[in-house]
Order: C-alpha cells, then sequence, then structure tokens
C-alpha cells in the first residue's frame, strides 16, 4: 500500500464519523449525509496533496463537505426531516428518558436556522474556536459571537416549546 | 467585567473562559450557578448531537475510493497502450519508408520523445510549482509565467544535453515542449521527421523544442514560452 493510500486510510477511519455527524446536522437526512460524507473523502482523495498539516485535517474536510452540501443545495431545494423519520440506531445505550430528551433537541436543532446552525455545529460537534470559525464561515470573530449567542438563545426557547409539547 | 457582559460572553463559547470571565464567576455567586447550569446545557447539547455513523460507512467510503482508483487506473493503462503503440508504428515509420533523416539534432529530440510515452498518459494539469521545480533543476530561471496547461515535465537528459521534457495537451493533440537548457542550437528551424512536426527556436540561453502531429498551435505557444524564458512580451513568433 502507498504511503498516500495509508494516509487516506487514517483520514477516512479518523474522521469518518465526525463528517456524517456534520452532514448529517448540515441537511437533516441520513443518506443524504452519508453520500455527502463519501463525496467528500472521494474528493479529498483527489486532492490529498493539498494537505500538508496533519492538525488541520478535520478543518479541511469540514471546508471540502460545506461545498459539497452546498452544491446539492443548489441542485435542488432539501426537505426539512420530520422527527419521526429518525432512525439513529442508538436506542439499546440510552434510557427512555435520555431518548425523549435526544429526540427534543434534536427536533429543536433541526429547527434552527442554518445561520445558526452551522456555527453552532462547528462549536460543539468540531470543536472549533470563534475564530476558527470566522475563517471557515469567512465572517468576522464578532458576528460568529453573535450568531453563537443567538443561536443558543433560540434553541432554549425552542427546547421550551418542544417540551411543553412532549408533555402535553 | 458585569454580569451582563459574562452571560453574553459565555453563552457565545461556553467551554472556554477568558482569565476575565474566570475571575468575575469566582466573585459572583449567580454567575457561577449560571456558569453550571450553561455547562449542563451543553453537554446534554453535545450528547444529542453526536448522532451515531452508520455501521460500515467507513469502509464503504474506503472501498468507493479503491474502486474509483482502479477504474481510473484501467483508463491510464489504456492510454498508456494506445500512446506505446503509436510510438511503435512512428519509429517503424521512420524506419521502413526511409523518410530522409534530419539534422542530429532534430532526430535526438524525435527519438527522446519516443522513448517516453508515458509522458503522453495524464492530460490534467501539474502544479505550476512542480513545473518550476523541474527549470530549477536545471539551472534555468523564468523571466515571466510559465505558459498554462503543462501535464507532464521532467528533467531529461537527451544526449550530452540536460533539459526539461514537458507535455502540454491541446485540441489538436499533444504538443511535446522540451527546453535544453544552456545550449543555443543554430538558428529557428522548423523540421518533419515521419508524422512528427517539429520546431526548434533558440531561446533565452537555450533552445526550445516543439514536436506534436500538428503544428498549428507552434506559434502561440513560442510566443508563451518566449515571454516566459525571456519575459518579452512585444517579440512575437517570426518577428526574429
Amino acid at each position: 500500500m502507498s504511503s498516500r493510500q495509508r494516509q487516506f486510510d487514517a483520514l477516512v477511519r479518523a474522521h469518518t464519523g465526525d463528517l456524517f455527524r456534520y452532514a448529517y446536522w448540515l441537511c437533516g437526512d441520513s443518506a443524504l449525509a452519508q453520500d455527502l460524507a463519501q463525496e467528500t473523502f472521494l474528493r479529498a482523495w483527489r486532492s490529498l496533496d493539498a494537505l500538508r498539516d496533519t492538525n488541520a485535517a478535520k478543518a479541511w474536510l469540514i471546508t471540502i463537505l460545506r461545498r459539497e452540501h452546498a452544491r446539492l443545495y443548489e441542485r435542488k431545494q432539501l426537505d426539512t426531516t420530520d422527527i419521526g423519520e429518525l432512525d439513529l440506531d442508538d436506542r439499546d445505550v440510552l434510557g427512555p428518558e435520555q431518548i425523549g430528551e435526544d429526540a427534543i433537541v434534536r427536533a429543536a436543532m433541526l429547527k434552527l436556522e442554518p445561520k445558526y446552525r452551522e456555527p453552532l455545529l462547528l462549536q460543539v460537534l468540531g470543536g472549533f474556536s470563534c475564530e476558527e470559525i470566522a475563517t471557515e464561515l469567512g465572517l468576522g470573530s464578532a458576528a460568529v459571537m453573535t450568531q453563537l449567542f443567538r443561536a443558543r438563545q433560540k434553541l432554549k426557547s425552542l427546547l421550551g416549546g418542544e417540551r411543553s409539547e412532549a408533555n402535553a | 467585567m458585569n454580569c451582563l457582559e459574562y452571560r453574553r460572553q459565555l453563552a457565545a463559547d461556553p467551554r472556554r473562559e477568558s482569565p476575565e470571565m474566570l475571575e468575575h464567576r469566582r466573585e459572583c455567586p449567580g454567575c457561577a450557578a449560571h456558569h453550571a447550569r450553561a455547562l449542563g446545557f451543553e453537554l446534554q447539547l453535545r450528547r444529542s448531537l453526536t448522532v451515531p455513523a452508520p455501521d460500515g460507512l467507513a469502509e464503504r467510503i474506503l472501498l468507493a475510493q479503491a474502486t474509483a482508483e482502479r477504474r481510473d487506473r484501467g483508463s491510464q493503462r489504456r492510454y498508456l497502450g494506445w500512446a506505446m503503440t503509436a510510438a511503435v508504428l512512428l519509429v517503424v515509420a521512420v524506419g521502413v519508408i526511409g523518410l530522409s533523416p534530419g539534422p542530429a539534432f532534430a532526430d535526438a529530440m524525435v527519438e527522446h520523445m519516443q522513448r517516453e510515452p508515458e509522458s503522453f498518459v495524464s492530460r490534467l494539469a501539474m502544479p505550476e510549482s512542480e513545473v518550476l521545480r523541474r527549470f530549477t533543476q536545471r539551472g534555468v530561471k523564468l523571466a515571466g509565467p510559465l505558459p498554462p496547461g503543462i501535464s507532464y515535465a521532467s528533467p531529461c537528459p537527451v544526449g550530452s544535453y540536460l533539459s526539461v521534457h514537458m507535455v502540454m495537451p491541446q485540441e489538436e493533440g499533444p504538443i511535446t515542449v522540451i527546453y535544453i537548457a544552456h545550449h543555443r542550437e543554430g538558428a529557428r528551424d522548423d523540421f518533419r521527421k515521419a508524422d512528427v512536426v517539429g520546431r526548434s527556436v533558440p531561446m533565452a540561453d537555450g533552445t526550445l523544442v516543439m514536436m506534436a502531429a500538428n503544428g498549428a498551435r507552434f506559434d502561440a505557444l513560442e510566443s508563451a514560452w518566449r515571454q516566459s524564458l525571456e519575459g518579452a512580451a512585444d517579440q512575437v513568433a517570426g518577428a526574429r
């Protein structure tokens, strides 16, 4: 196996989960998220020589994935996924209370506008700082901080409504 | 820092506290309690968002990549086979038809091109930095930008000459461009060897040789390479 192929294998095994999750929360569809993750890695393979710093691999892959998602969005308007369609296969490891709480949070997250959802995903799932998110999204740091502040406010507000509906 | 400022900053990035935020939290029980609730919310959020990746997704991605790679290599092998066949036919044509050999310099160029059929395999442009590196290896400093679309570049010895051997795919077919470093070969000359038409042009400190099945693009490429090697934008083909 060539060193290039070994590098690619390691990249796929290290980042498939993160890429899938990020794609999932961008498009709200598990099958589409798998396609997006695969297409992202195939594009990464073709330009693997451009990756010089392994510490930058995750950000590099997310940049490719965001472009892929944008291309997809240009081609067709995606439907919003109904929470009832979600099949996330974690019911055997979580208790009923946690599953219920997660379902409420996930439903609220899918209702969040993309401009708030995306920086929040980069921070919570990607572990990126405000400055790194600003670079990725092409925004100023102050604007990103404002979006993150509002994202959490809106999410908490949505969660209040979801919990009321769930308890009704 | 006051409580409002602390809570705004915390809501923007709950997992990173500046020294000022830390100092405020230690002195303010209300904000300390707020901080604990914020971290609890973050934990819940992170757990909810961490949806499991489908089983075998990484393996399916690797399989798709390996399949695509094998398909691409198959295409390359077919193209290489075609290029080698063409090169052999060219040699046979020279030998059997008995076309009169040209000057030794042109012969050496054509022979070298025929010995490297793999130079025609790729039609994708190489990174400019890689091509520039080949010129640097030959001690050649360019005076202007490289012409675009060089798919192959190799620092080849051609007989006793040191060269940069390149291929530039065009609509009419690939053009082989060999730059002989530090050797000016006589005057500008057009030549023909069997099915190969060529042009040799002293340029900068060396000689630029272009070879192809069709010379329609030679004038434009000569001009582009002159700008690259000599930086003289106003000199065009045939002006000398």
